[in-house]
């Protein structure tokens, strides 16, 4: 039986999931990042989300998706720093807000999520679609989700439709020259790596999508 | 490659702790917090002058915490923005009822987590001003001034900020001074080999033997040109050439130098820089009024050194020559 939301609970073991997948890739994270930057990407992945479980396994049971969301936003930006900090964090607070007072997480909230993140990101940042950052990632992913064939579908489908979305244009970062941030000054050095932020947001769809084919038949 | 450290995750905590157990008669950290504070914080009545960004520049940023400078300095882990809490910490706990100015460097990592900050002070109607140090000569042209990195220029600003504070200017006043001190003053950095990341144990940038890049950052940024190493001088009155080609600066100014050693390149070196420099100056017409030589602001283990002139009048001259007692710069009043 598809299913097509799962509990507040569940969202909150999903992530831990997507944060084990993170920290697995730290080095692949790190030597992205040595390529256009100082290559420490994926340590600072770690640390935020180290510091997203740590937060989330001290809140309270019945939390609903506006605290799990705001408190993983908040804990990931105050444990790592730099550009990324400020922008996943924010992208992360960012789907508090439409989803006050919700308990389930279904198809419509991940929806809103993409939605909220990319405006996030929009308005946190200088940077613009094309631009070799997260951004393009998560514009992809939100992008998909309004396919026709994106609308009857079950979550664990949506979501790895959006997983789907976001690696490819993670992988197509390659091909562009980074025009934002401190990476910008090296112009078309940058061209042939992947952008590591777009990646990680890449990894984070599709061990949400990878959990949701395991574990949701039995949700 | 080998590094004195306990844990490489450790490296930028320690770091600051290190300085703070060194300098008590200066500074104290603040408990928890990745931050230290002048001795006697907070000074009531006086603007508070905040700093920070990335660890790795030592003894920039927290360096230059102390009576005549900054009044409190956040560190980041190694090349990364401290993110917005401790900011707001360190704020509060320098806050002298006076405002704030936040005065860093330009990178986007740290205006995204020092804006936040800020907002969160004005939330609880904390005044804050903002100052972004762009002297870096080789990162953006000059109609986009704006856009440049702060680098060793920070030092010459921080100063001029400081000694306003200390005079008892109000807010605006010494965001003034501070935003006149970084439109004055300009910088060139050459790199010789990269630094170590202290977290990955790696270089992050690969020179030949015999080649240097002009205009490096201080992060391993690639700068405007890859070239061959040349005799000192040679290489000093070209990056002069590039700074004055920059800068409003005419015959007859007075210009305040700093050359600034990376960190793994030796003084006696950055002596023959400054002896260059003072040669190529005068051929320009400037008269050096005070300079320092030394490893300032530095980018870990970077084998190389950048030239930071300030042109100068008789305000920022009071300012530079104004008192400090901070751990990496000490000086009495300077009335010569």
């Amino acid at each position: 039986m598809a299913i097509t939301s799962i509990s507040a609970l569940d969202l909150r073991r999903m992530l831990d999931f997507a944060g084990h997948k993170i920290v697995a890739q730290e080095a692949y994270l790190n030597s992205l990042d040595a390529a256009v930057g100082d290559g420490d990407h994926g340590i600072t992945m770690r640390l935020g989300f180290l510091a997203i479980a740590h937060a989330l396994s001290e809140l309270d049971p019945a939390a609903g998706l506006d605290v799990i969301f705001r408190k993983a936003g908040m804990s990931f930006m105050g444990a790592t720093g730099g550009a990324i900090g400020v922008i996943f964090g924010k992208m992360l607070v960012a789907g508090a807000g439409p989803l006050h007072g919700v308990q389930q997480f279904g198809t419509v909230e991940f929806k809103i999520l993409l939605r909220e993140m990319e405006l996030a990101v929009t308005n946190t940042g200088k940077a613009k679609v094309g631009d070799k950052t997260i951004l393009d990632a998560v514009h992809a992913a939100n992008q998909a989700m309004s396919d026709p064939d994106a609308q009857d579908m079950d979550l664990a489908s949506v979501v790895s439709k959006a997983a789907q979305a976001a690696e490819k244009a993670a992988r197509g970062t390659a091909d562009r020259i980074c025009r934002v941030g401190r990476a910008s000054r090296l112009g078309a050095r940058t061209l042939g790596c992947p952008d590591p932020g777009a990646v990680s947001f890449g990894i984070i769809v599709r061990a949400m999508a990878d959990w949701l084919a395991e574990s949701g038949s039995t949700a | 490659m080998k590094k004195i450290v306990n844990n490489p995750n450790d490296f930028a905590r320690e770091a600051i702790e290190g300085l703070a157990l060194a300098y008590p008669q200066y500074i104290r950290q603040i408990p928890g917090v990745q931050a230290v504070l002048r001795r006697d914080a907070p000074v009531l009545g006086k603007v508070t002058i905040l700093t920070g960004g990335g660890s790795g520049h030592e003894p920039m940023f927290a360096g230059y915490v102390g009576r005549g400078m900054a009044d409190v300095s956040v560190a980041g882990n190694v090349f990364a923005s401290p993110p917005p809490p401790p900011i707001y910490e360190a704020a509060k706990s320098a806050h002298g009822g006076a405002g704030v100015l936040f005065l860093y460097g330009n990178y986007s990592g740290d205006v995204l987590n020092f804006d936040m900050a800020a907002e969160m002070l004005e939330q609880e109607n904390i005044a804050v001003k903002t100052v972004r140090v762009t002297d870096d000569v080789a990162s953006a042209p000059p109609e986009l001034l704006h856009e440049r990195r702060g680098i060793a220029g920070d030092l010459l600003v921080i100063k001029v900020a400081g000694a306003r504070a200390e005079e008892g200017a109000n807010l605006a006043e010494v965001a003034a001074a501070a935003e006149k001190g970084n439109l004055c003053t300009r910088t060139m950095g050459v790199a010789l080999g990269s630094c170590v990341i202290p977290a990955s144990g790696r270089t992050i940038f690969q020179l030949g033997e015999q080649e240097i890049e002009i205009g490096m950052g201080i992060h391993g940024e690639p700068g405007v040109q890859r070239g061959p190493l040349k005799p000192a001088d040679q290489l000093v009155s070209e990056m002069a050439a590039r700074i004055l080609d920059d800068s409003p600066m005419k015959v007859g100014d007075e210009v305040a130098v700093l050359v600034n050693g990376l960190g793994a390149t030796p003084l006696a070196e950055l002596l023959i820089v400054f002896r260059g420099l003072a040669r190529s100056l005068s051929e320009s017409g400037l008269t050096i009024w005070r300079s320092l030589v030394g490893n300032y602001v530095s980018s870990l283990d970077m084998a190389g050194f950048s030239i930071s002139l300030m042109r100068l009048d008789a305000d920022l001259k009071r300012w530079l020559a104004a008192p400090a007692e901070t751990p990496a710069l000490m000086q009495t009043l300077d009335s010569r």
